[in-house]
């Protein structure tokens, strides 16, 4: 008996050490970033959810017959594939993404395209941990802080405070409040959209429902930023000056988050009244 | 005797082969030739036309974070008073970690947003078409203004897309070993108007061309 379960785990050690030496580098590169990366703290927690959402399933793949299938090796090839193509080019995206589809490829070459289809939204879950090129991030966040300077400024004047806005500058009576790319809401908007898509998948209902829930992470964190540099600023000019860094500037984050998960269960519930 | 094949071990040694080898491609592929500028960039002139510099050195932190094998840093004057900085930061070979930044990246890091960016097309002598695109940005802080003027050339070539010059590093990488390349940026900050400023900064830029020519290598 002994030797038969060497011959089954044997395979499955020398699969796991591949994957692992191939990329080794890519993974320590990428735990460091969300180490030292305040906009990726949450991709410690991907890796998990994901194993989570697999096990969760695992009557479904006792049901299912190992069915190996060749198209794997083609979603293998790709990915390995574009991992070279993002060493030679530097492009920690490209290299890391392909860790994604090389996963997959083996699920199916191994397991078979039923396997494939239960494990497909929990392995493209995993896009979620890898830190987005910081050229398209800029990109995002440059309008999106200005979009939510703008409707903080407006928030505040709604309060008959006067204020004046300047590009990403908030002038109040007795100070100014400068909206920096942390205050952006785009560290918040990804964030949300792991946790609404990790609601997602968990949820039992429709494609367009699961899409709109999903999607509706969008909204609430961009209003919940506009809240928070309001009410950053209502604090400011009613307390203390001093009030809009340090401390409260790094809870008021997780206030963002505080708020969201309410408000995405309460969507979750309406969504199910449909 | 449902449990005995979790996996064909046939099919996880052929995937296990498969990466094996994609490792060792990598690692054979990830070496490339180490090329240096044809001449050190620190012999750069200081005297382009009407135009007197002063080198200057950014933060010892910021060479460690772009990782250039050899740079130019100069603030030009003319004679009335205008003001261009000119960066070249030149790498040997590219490689994660030591790659061209593009200023999308560190600009809006040090508090100048940026609010616009376009092409901007100028004249050079002596290349094939005679035109060249480079990239123009301009650049905010409070009600302080620059405009940036930036194009990367690399093997031979110049580029006005950060896009582009990904693709052309990949393709050089695999086809020519090399992945040599080099960051040629202006600043000036506007004390008219953006136009006018945008104007001698492109005829700066034109007579750089040839200059630059004797330094970065071709493809």
């Amino acid at each position: 008996m002994g030797i038969k379960k060497i011959k089954t785990w044997l395979p499955i050690a020398i699969l796991i050490i591949c994957f692992a030496a191939l990329y080794q580098h890519v993974i320590i590169k990428m735990v460091q970033d969300w180490l030292g990366d305040d906009n990726y703290g949450h991709g410690f927690m991907i890796p998990f959810i994901t194993v989570y959402f697999i096990w969760q399933r695992k009557d479904d793949f006792s049901k299912l017959q190992v069915n190996p299938a060749n198209t794997g090796i083609v979603i293998l090839f790709s990915g390995l594939l574009i991992l070279f193509v993002g060493t030679i080019g530097a492009e920690l995206f490209m290299m890391r993404f392909s860790m994604l589809i090389v996963i997959y490829g083996l699920i199916i070459f191994l397991k078979g395209v039923e396997f494939g289809k239960i494990t497909l939204a929990p392995v493209a879950y995993l896009i979620f941990m890898i830190p987005l090129p910081a050229i398209i991030w800029n990109k995002i966040a440059f309008p999106l802080k200005l979009f939510a300077t703008k409707m903080a400024v407006n928030t505040i004047k709604l309060a008959q405070i006067p204020a004046y806005r300047e590009g990403n500058i908030i002038h109040l009576s007795n100070t100014t409040l400068q909206v920096v790319d942390a205050c952006s809401g785009m560290r918040s908007l990804v964030s949300l959209l792991a946790l609404s898509a990790a609601f997602v998948l968990a949820a039992g209902y429709s494609k367009i429902k699961k899409l709109a829930l999903f999607l509706s992470a969008v909204p609430i964190a961009i209003l919940l930023n506009i809240a928070r540099l309001s009410f950053t600023a209502l604090l400011t000019q009613y307390f203390n000056p001093q009030i809009a860094q340090g401390f409260l500037h790094e809870l008021s984050g997780i206030f963002v988050f505080i708020f969201a998960i309410p408000c995405l269960y309460f969507l979750h519930k309406l969504i199910c009244k449909f | 005797m449902k449990k005995m094949n979790i996996l064909s071990s046939k099919r996880s040694l052929i995937a296990s082969g498969l990466m094996l080898i994609t490792l060792l491609v990598i690692n054979h592929f990830g070496h490339f030739k180490n090329i240096n500028p044809l001449q050190p960039l620190s012999g750069f002139p200081r005297h382009i036309g009407h135009w007197y510099g002063e080198t200057g050195r950014f933060d010892q932190k910021i060479y460690d974070i772009l990782g250039v094998d050899d740079f130019f840093l100069c603030n030009y004057k003319s004679h009335d008073g205008k003001q261009i900085q000119l960066y070249i930061g030149y790498y040997n070979n590219q490689r994660e970690g030591d790659l061209i930044h593009s200023p999308k990246n560190c600009m809006p890091g040090s508090g100048w947003n940026i609010i616009h960016t376009s092409i901007k097309e100028l004249t050079v002598p002596g290349r094939d078409s005679g035109k060249t695109n480079i990239i123009k940005m301009i650049l905010k802080k409070g009600n302080q203004k620059q405009v940036v003027l930036y194009w990367f050339q690399s093997r031979g070539r110049i580029i006005s897309s950060e896009y582009r010059q990904k693709i052309y590093l990949v393709l050089d990488a695999i086809l020519k070993h090399r992945t040599d390349g080099s960051f040629v940026r202006l600043i000036a900050p506007v004390v008219q108007t953006e136009a006018e400023t945008t104007g001698y900064m492109g005829d700066f830029a034109q007579q750089l061309f040839p200059i630059l020519e004797e330094y970065l290598p071709e493809a």
